[in-house]
């Protein structure tokens, strides 16, 4: 397959949002005909924005497009569509009411005006055959199952001509034997020679059905290799690609005081919790957390780490099981803009926002005004939070100022359990630094449940470390530094 | 060169709010001159004749002011139903239901002659809180949207009200007439002078106004308010009830609306009559009041008092030009289309830029 020239190639791809962040940073990607080509990474990594250049939705600002050689440039997703690359959104993108045949012909160049949805029919049986993608033209769309609404997005995606076909996270709304049905049709259309991108974050399937593997990490290039290279029994290897999704490239040094280990804050026992579509996110486990220590939960996104935060913090039922927190509870939320903030408040109201009902800060009717004021401009003052004014709305902070606006709140509150849900994602260095330093320092006074997508930052500040994997948990002792194959090994369920 | 149509980021500052509102009151004026004209009347003639006999005359003002109270009250309210994203569109029937209440006080009740004032009110406030909190119930438990009930139990008020006056509650002495007796003098609200104004429904309106100033500014409620409206999810993290806050909010709107219908029997009708002539689509018009005043409580008198205007100066046109009652509404109409218009233009702006690229 080496031997054939690329169909497409992506160079030096830097793409950034709102002048600082850089979602995707002089990355390389050469597809080749009857390729099917994983494209690997966390949430966040730069997959979408990569695939959203290439489909015409967003564009680069730096960096070129080849297609058989040739330089293109994809101003609009219909331009993209004409040099044959088409995509399955993640979300799809179909009206409900409307048939198959119906959804197909939308946008659908060079149909007679009359009739249009005969000649569709016609060409909708010969890709139905050839695919067999079994699926009835006049069933209404919201009469399909998700994988067969799937089926129909990848159908409109061929009829347009596309020889590139990008998949986004495919499998991530379908049952398992839909999955086995729709990797068949990708092999098949494999054979036909159409280069297909696969974006995922489970690495099992990718070893499953791609021929090469690259991966993302913070918007660059962390690995990129061909499938053949990782052996099916080579655990060693699988583990090696874990880590590079997760970083492991810089074990940092984090200087960490001796804490005395004090009784458990957080007991948890055989917990099982349900998804919002009534599956088991969590399985049954069991964890504590003392005080003066932290508690890593690892894992790649969407193993469960989500619906166990809710179920603790008290948003989420529990199905089974046991969760006790001795004391109040500290909560730095993974979405600090919309949860952990009210974007439009004042940082003086934000500073409030778990504990306005203190009385401290209001009375039985009315909030207590110069003391919140009072309030947050000490914590301004203490936290080294950069603002113009505390009835400034909070919207005009910069990432790092209101995460540690947001850190300054919970850890002022001398709640015994802290829950840290990735409280460093998209945080600048010294921020980062800063977040930790202040982790580290809340042990004095609380237990704290560190919830990070980023191994390296669970392996610098944890005493011990959960690695969730389809709702269950693996517990590692620290230290760590021998014990980091095994963590990966266990991050995709081996 | 060419231009292109883009949404302004900038929340629009006063002087550009009040400037398009008046230029959209000139340009709505101008379409309502063509038809003027197509009745061969002459446009300049009928809006001097209309402005001296609205702002320029005592009587004019004062019935401005009669009609800007139920407005008010209302507008008032449903501003801070809006502000937790409620959508309450019932204000119509609550003020029917408070209408109601106050009769039953007025008429059927045996409180002394010195305590029938406040209860009329307090019986208005309660019958509108609790057909406002009826919404709020059926949204929590079973997840019905508050705009379709809020909007249906219009209609279950208007029919209740109707039933009553066609039936148990038909004047004795009305000689047939669909209408309730009359008040008892105790029941009717002191006026103004020789005016319609019954200042005591107008001072509480001006009270709830002050109330829901201090309620956004500094209470506790309107905290939980912000916070929900502008994330739920943040609500839901700091532990604010979605339900209890909106509990509370409709409680307000409601009873206000309530007081609204206690005051226009009591201090107009001094009788329960046919519903269309006690609710007079105050409710409706008070949903723009609200709107037109954005998010600051105090602007509703001012918005009040421009849709009382709109109300009397379309009684004038008909009275003075004998012209079809429908070409009042259709004024009306016009005027709301250009407000409506200009608040969606100042969100945008134009901008110029070369063709190239």
């Amino acid at each position: 397959m080496k031997n054939s020239n690329p169909i497409l190639s992506m160079r030096n791809i830097t793409k950034i949002f709102s002048g600082k962040v850089r979602a995707n940073d002089a990355v390389n990607l050469d597809v080749h005909p009857g390729e099917i080509h994983a494209l690997l990474g966390e949430n966040g990594a730069g997959k979408t924005t990569l695939m959203n250049i290439l489909s015409g939705y967003y564009r680069a600002d730096e960096g070129e497009i080849f297609m058989h050689g040739k330089p293109v440039l994809f101003k609009s997703p219909r331009q993209a569509i004409e040099n044959g690359i088409g995509m399955v959104h993640q979300h799809f993108m179909l009206v409900p009411q409307h048939t198959v045949a119906e959804n197909i012909a939308l946008g659908l160049k060079g149909l007679p005006f009359v009739f249009p949805l005969r000649i569709i029919e016609g060409r909708l049986r010969e890709f139905v055959s050839k695919y067999d993608l079994s699926i009835e033209p006049g069933a209404r769309i919201w009469q399909l199952s998700v994988g067969e609404r799937q089926k129909v997005e990848i159908i409109k995606v061929l009829i347009r001509g596309a020889r590139v076909l990008i998949l986004d996270e495919p499998t991530s709304v379908l049952t398992p034997e839909e999955i086995d049905r729709l990797f068949r049709i990708l092999k098949k259309m494999k054979a036909e020679g159409k280069a297909i991108i696969f974006i995922t974050h489970k690495l099992g399937e990718v070893l499953e059905i791609s021929d090469y593997i690259t991966i993302l990490r913070k918007g660059r290039v962390a690995a990129s290799l061909p499938s053949s290279a990782i052996a099916q029994k080579e655990e060693k290897a699988k583990a090696e690609l874990a880590l590079k999704m997760v970083g492991r490239e810089v074990i940092l040094d984090v200087k960490k005081k001796h804490v005395n280990l004090g009784d458990a804050v957080l007991e948890v026992k055989d917990l099982l919790i349900l998804n919002d579509r009534g599956s088991e996110a969590v399985k049954g486990i069991s964890f504590s957390v003392r005080r003066g220590e932290i508690f890593g939960i690892v894992g790649v996104a969407g193993n469960g780490q989500g619906p166990l935060v809710e179920a603790i913090t008290g948003h989420r039922p529990i199905s089974g099981g046991g969760c006790t927190v001795t004391g109040e509870i500290g909560y730095i939320p993974e979405d600090r803009l919309n949860m952990g903030s009210v974007p439009d408040l004042t940082i003086a109201e934000n500073s409030i926002l778990t504990q306005y009902r203190n009385s401290c800060f209001s009375g039985h009717l009315f909030l207590n005004l110069p003391s919140i004021q009072e309030w947050a401009k000490k914590l301004i003052a203490m936290f080294n939070i950069m603002a113009s004014g505390v009835n400034t709305p909070a919207k005009q902070l910069s990432g790092g100022n209101l995460q540690r606006l947001i850190l300054a709140r919970e850890l002022s509150r001398n709640s015994s359990l802290l829950i840290a849900e990735q409280p460093t994602h998209g945080l600048d260095v010294g921020s980062i630094e800063y977040v930790w330093k202040s982790i580290l320092e809340q042990r004095k006074n609380a237990g704290i449940l560190l919830v990070s997508g980023d191994l390296s930052e669970a392996l610098a500040l944890c005493d011990r470390i959960g690695v969730m994997y389809h709702g269950k948990v693996t517990i590692f002792t620290g230290p760590f530094s021998n014990k980091i194959e095994k963590i990966g090994l266990k991050m995709i369920g081996m | 060169m060419g231009f292109r149509i883009e949404k302004n980021p900038a929340v629009p500052s006063r002087m550009v709010v009040f400037s398009f509102s008046v230029l959209s009151l000139f340009l709505a004026s101008a379409v309502i001159g063509i038809i003027f004209l197509a009745y061969g009347i002459n446009p300049i003639r009928a809006y001097t004749d209309v402005l001296s006999k609205t702002l320029g005359s005592f009587y004019g003002l004062s019935e401005i002011i009669r009609k800007s109270i139920p407005l008010l009250l209302c507008g008032a309210g449903l501003l801070l139903v809006f502000r937790t994203s409620f959508w309450n569109i019932g204000a119509e029937g609550q003020i029917l239901m408070g209408a109601l209440a106050a009769t039953w006080a007025a008429l059927f009740s045996n409180f002394p002659d010195f305590l029938l004032i406040p209860c009329l009110f307090l019986f208005g406030f309660i019958a509108g809180a609790v057909w406002g909190f009826i919404p709020t119930v059926l949204k929590s438990r079973f997840r019905i949207s508050e705009v379709i009930t809020t909007l249906m139990m219009n209609y279950i008020a208007l029919y209740i009200v109707l039933f009553l006056i066609h039936g148990p509650w038909k004047g004795k002495t009305m000689r047939g007439f669909a209408y309730t007796d009359k008040f008892p003098a105790s029941a009717s609200l002191p006026l103004i002078g020789n005016t319609r104004i019954h200042w005591p429904t107008l001072i509480i309106a001006l009270i709830l106004v002050a109330a829901i100033y201090i309620i956004l500014t500094r209470a506790k409620l309107g905290y939980e308010i912000k916070v929900i409206s502008q994330s739920p999810k943040a609500g839901r993290y700091a532990g604010i009830s979605y339900f209890k806050t909106v509990f509370w909010v409709m409680i307000i709107s409601g009873g206000a609306a309530g007081l609204a219908g206690a005051g226009e029997v009591a201090g107009i009708h001094h009788l329960l009559r046919h519903p269309n002539q006690i609710s007079m689509g105050y409710g409706y018009t008070a949903i723009l009041v609200a709107w037109l005043a954005r998010s600051n409580p105090v602007i509703t008198i001012m918005t009040a008092l421009l849709m009382a205007f709109i109300f009397v100066a379309g009684d004038t046109i008909q009275l003075s030009f004998g012209l079809p009652s429908q070409i009042v509404n259709v004024s009306t109409g016009l005027i709301l289309f250009f407000l409506i218009l200009s608040e969606g233009m100042m969100r945008y702006r134009i901008s110029w830029k070369s063709k190239e690229g």
